[in-house]
């Protein structure tokens, strides 16, 4: 096996320890948050109906607010290794049905997300760096700031309201159904998503283009007559992405988790809803299975950021000198 | 108290009002035409039919067009027979009930008297999220014969006789329940019940899809399918009716709704959701008669209705007149109301109760509301009109939890005061608003939240449920709204309008403040023209 696969199968192995160290730290933090805020589950479920002093007793029971706090965190514990996360206190729905009847969206959303701050974002960084100084870069410099400046729930529906309302182009709300309609469905949430990340990708890629593009290797590549094509490929973009994988592991995983505010104008139900309205009903077995969920996905991200950076980079030997 | 209890207005149940067996009439409230239209409606999610766990399935409407009560209401708020065909009260301790023959659930099993005890042992079990709905006096639900059900009290209560009404009680195959135990009401299984539209699907993260019963004992429903979509806000819910992806919709923030969806809302005057000023008779101020007095007279209904995003009328009791009208006439309920001090807007007066006080020269108080934007705007407008008559109130918001929390506390001194909605349990005057009335709802864990009573109340809220006497009754919940009126421990400002959202293409004449209790709502959507 080549070094750099070795590299490679190491840092998996690295980090799938890593992993699990990190899913028992934030269990621990997520159960102890819960215990010390206000209020309680019995309270959120039974809401503002009137309540028999046998229902609470009953529902105390049923989700152990009467024991101790490491005793609760260990019966969950216990059931978390077996894979059984509990049942939601809002919904009663078993936990893994729920999240596995939103992780799909939440991905498709994510992903496709991801993709548009990656091809728009570099390429159009890129075109940026080319045309630097003229009305290009200029313009692109202003939409950027636009783009970062406005919040995501505004541009949402600002979106909606044009382009699914008014011209009727796209679905008005939900997630769609089988690849093609959960593609239209997913389009102006994906674009309202990738907004602010393409704008952060366009300022990073239109600096690092504009560090590689005057370098001694780029101009004599140009001397040499290579391809503007070739030249693009080989010698600017694969400088010039290192520092846009660095930042993408965390961007993907935030776009996946992180979708909250786009989920909620859409109406999509995806993971970042369910998570707030966890918390607002302080439904322990949800909110603990979403923050390990979480912490999978971020973990899983940055895992494959540092696997790109390897591939991209051959200089990189992570770790070794 | 500040914690909004409109979702009461979900579970309401019937008056007590004709309490005689009726004999039934063999269908529903009129023939529903054959139709082949789908209604779609919208509403935020519902994870499950399993009315034990989540109450999301008939305060939002979806479960009524499944699964039946025993009784419903009639144009006039009177009880009449449903899945029950008659029913009599032989002794103050007993309710027998007739169940109709030749009904039958989706998968064609007939219903009988089996399926009736279990679902309603099933809603009343300890631990049960709908046990409230039952008197703690009901000693046993029994079936006698396949058609015939007993309700059997421990002694006299009145508030029973609109249980058999409630929507949230709807009956569900009890042979159904037994071969899906573990996801009985959840998507995937969903639950057996005789009404008009059976369950097809339940996705809570999509929606739900109902098509018509084809055993349904009324007859052929007007709509052959239903596609009930779940929206995660009510903007996403307003769009999509602009955009006319749904015909109808149940909106909460009336104004913003109306708004974003470019359309007038369908209102109707509202009969169980009241918005009222309520003050800790334990904490100061408050605690002075004449301070309370003064804020009845210093607010100015209307212009805090405006504050409120509208869609409510002024209202001087918290029991209202529809409560009211179905224990006694018109006439009589006038007569009722005429005799409660009225303290309508008088700042001379407010002014002249401030001097009457133990603070002529002003005081400060905290008011407390929960941080939902309509509660947040007309606690601002008390805040500017108490400022008028010397009490300088600083406004706090929290969390509805963190609400709820404190005004369940033990420390009944610490109970918050301020603006909030009471929500009626009942129709009944007696049963609607009693979970906050009385001595011993001045406790930890109960709604009591002005601490307020008098042993006099004390027994007409008991007296007022122990008699099915309508005149007896009636004077004696004249009484009460006196007594609350000269106390005035609590201000009655609104009682909230009724809405709905209704496509064009409908139109729902017989839409009213108790839509989900007069029959399975969707049989009086009519099409236009």
């Amino acid at each position: 096996m080549s070094e750099r696969g070795t590299l490679i199968l190491t840092l998996i192995g690295r980090r799938l320890i890593a992993l699990v160290a990190l899913v028992v730290i934030v269990s621990l933090g997520v159960f102890s948050l819960l215990y010390l805020a206000p209020g309680n589950a019995v309270d959120v479920l039974l809401g503002h109906r009137p309540r028999t002093p046998a229902t609470v007793r009953a529902l105390t029971d049923q989700y152990h607010l009467n024991k101790p706090f490491l005793d609760q965190y260990w019966i969950w514990l216990e059931h978390a290794a077996r894979l059984n996360f509990g049942s939601s206190t809002q919904t009663s729905l078993p936990v893994s049905e729920e999240i596995r009847s939103r992780l799909p969206t939440s991905l498709f959303l994510g992903v496709y997300a991801f993709i548009l701050v990656v091809v728009i974002g570099v390429g159009v960084g890129a075109l940026a760096a080319m045309r630097r100084g003229g009305l290009l870069d200029r313009l692109v410099v202003g939409v950027s700031v636009v783009s970062v400046s406005t919040p995501s729930f505004v541009a949402g529906v600002v979106l909606l309201y044009v382009f699914a309302v008014r011209l009727g182009w796209f679905p008005v709300f939900g997630a769609g159904s089988g690849f093609a309609g959960t593609l239209a469905h997913l389009t102006l949430p994906a674009v309202t998503l990738a907004a602010a990340g393409t704008a952060f990708v366009v300022k990073h890629t239109r600096a690092a283009f504009l560090g590689v593009l005057d370098q001694d290797h780029v101009v004599f590549a140009k001397a040499r007559g290579l391809s503007a094509t070739r030249i693009f490929f080989a010698y600017l973009l694969r400088n010039a992405v290192i520092p846009i994988v660095t930042i993408s592991g965390v961007m993907l995983s935030s776009l996946i988790v992180g979708a909250v505010l786009v989920e909620v104008t859409f109406s999509v139900q995806g993971l970042g809803q369910l998570l707030v309205q966890s918390a607002n009903a302080k439904d322990i077995p949800m909110l603990q299975c979403i923050s390990l969920l979480i912490a999978v996905v971020i973990l899983v991200a940055n895992l494959l950021a540092d696997i790109v950076y390897l591939l991209v980079d051959p200089r990189i030997v992570l770790g070794r000198r | 108290m500040k914690t909004k209890i409109g979702m009461f207005v979900a579970v309401v149940a019937a008056s007590g009002m004709a309490l005689t067996g009726c004999s039934g009439s063999s269908s529903s409230s009129g023939s529903p035409k054959a139709g082949s239209a789908t209604l779609r409606v919208g509403s935020t999610a519902i994870s499950t039919l399993n009315y034990d766990k989540s109450n999301a399935g008939y305060a939002l409407g979806l479960g009524d067009l499944v699964l039946e009560p025993l009784l419903v209401l009639n144009s006039n708020n009177s009880l009449t027979p449903w899945l029950a065909r008659s029913w009599t009260h032989p002794k103050p301790t007993t309710y027998i009930y007739n169940i109709r023959q030749g009904v039958k659930f989706a998968d064609g099993d007939p219903l009988t008297a089996a399926d009736v005890v279990f679902s309603l042992d099933y809603y009343r079990k300890t631990g049960s999220a709908n046990q409230y709905n039952f008197p703690s006096d009901l000693k046993s639900i029994t079936a006698t014969d396949p058609n015939t059900v007993q309700i059997t009290l421990s002694k006299p209560d009145s508030s029973w006789a609109v249980v058999p009404a409630a929507s949230q009680l709807g009956i569900f195959e009890k042979r159904f329940f037994e071969a899906h135990k573990s996801t009985f009401g959840q998507p995937g299984t969903g639950v057996s019940g005789t009404g008009p539209w059976q369950l097809t699907s339940l996705d809570p993260t999509t929606g739900a899809e109902l098509t018509a019963n084809p055993h349904y004992w009324g007859g052929q429903p007007p709509f052959s399918h239903i596609s009930w979509k779940f929206f995660t806000s009510e903007t996403d819910e307003a769009l999509a009716f602009r955009a006319g992806d749904i015909d109808l919709a149940f909106p909460q923030d009336n104004t913003a709704f109306a708004t974003t969806a470019g359309t007038k809302l369908l209102t109707v005057p509202g009969a169980t959701v009241v918005g009222t000023f309520e003050m800790n008779v334990l904490d100061k101020p408050w605690s002075d008669v004449h301070v309370r007095r003064a804020v009845a007279y210093a607010l100015d209904k209307p212009a805090l209705i405006n504050a409120y995003g509208g869609y409510a009328a002024p209202q001087t009791t918290l029991i209202t007149s529809a409560m009211l009208g179905t224990v006694g006439s018109q006439a009589q309920v006038q007569q009722v109301l005429g005799a409660v001090p009225p303290y309508s807007y008088n700042l001379a007066k407010a002014k002249a109760e401030m001097q009457q006080s133990a603070y002529p020269n002003g005081v400060t108080a905290t008011l407390v509301t929960d941080s939902t934007s309509a509660d947040v705007n007309i606690s601002q407008a008390i805040v500017a009109e108490l400022q008028r008559i010397g009490i300088h109130a600083k406004l706090k918001t929290v969390s509805p939890d963190a609400l709820t929390t404190v005004s369940l506390g033990k420390n009944r001194a610490a109970v918050p005061s301020g603006f909030s909605t009471y929500g009626a349990v009942s129709l009944d005057p007696g049963e609607g608003f009693d979970y906050a009335m009385g001595s011993w709802n001045a406790t930890a864990g109960n709604w009591n939240s002005t601490n307020w009573s008098t042993p006099a109340v004390d027994q007409i809220v008991k007296e007022g449920l122990a008699t099915s006497d309508a005149a007896q009754r009636m004077s004696l919940y004249r009484q009460l709204l006196i007594d609350y009126a000269n106390a005035a421990p609590l201000i009655p400002i609104f009682a909230s309008e009724t809405t709905v959202a209704l496509s064009s293409k409908y139109t729902w004449p017989s839409f009213s403040s108790t839509w989900q209790l007069k029959a399975p709502w969707a049989l009086g959507i009519k099409a236009a023209g």
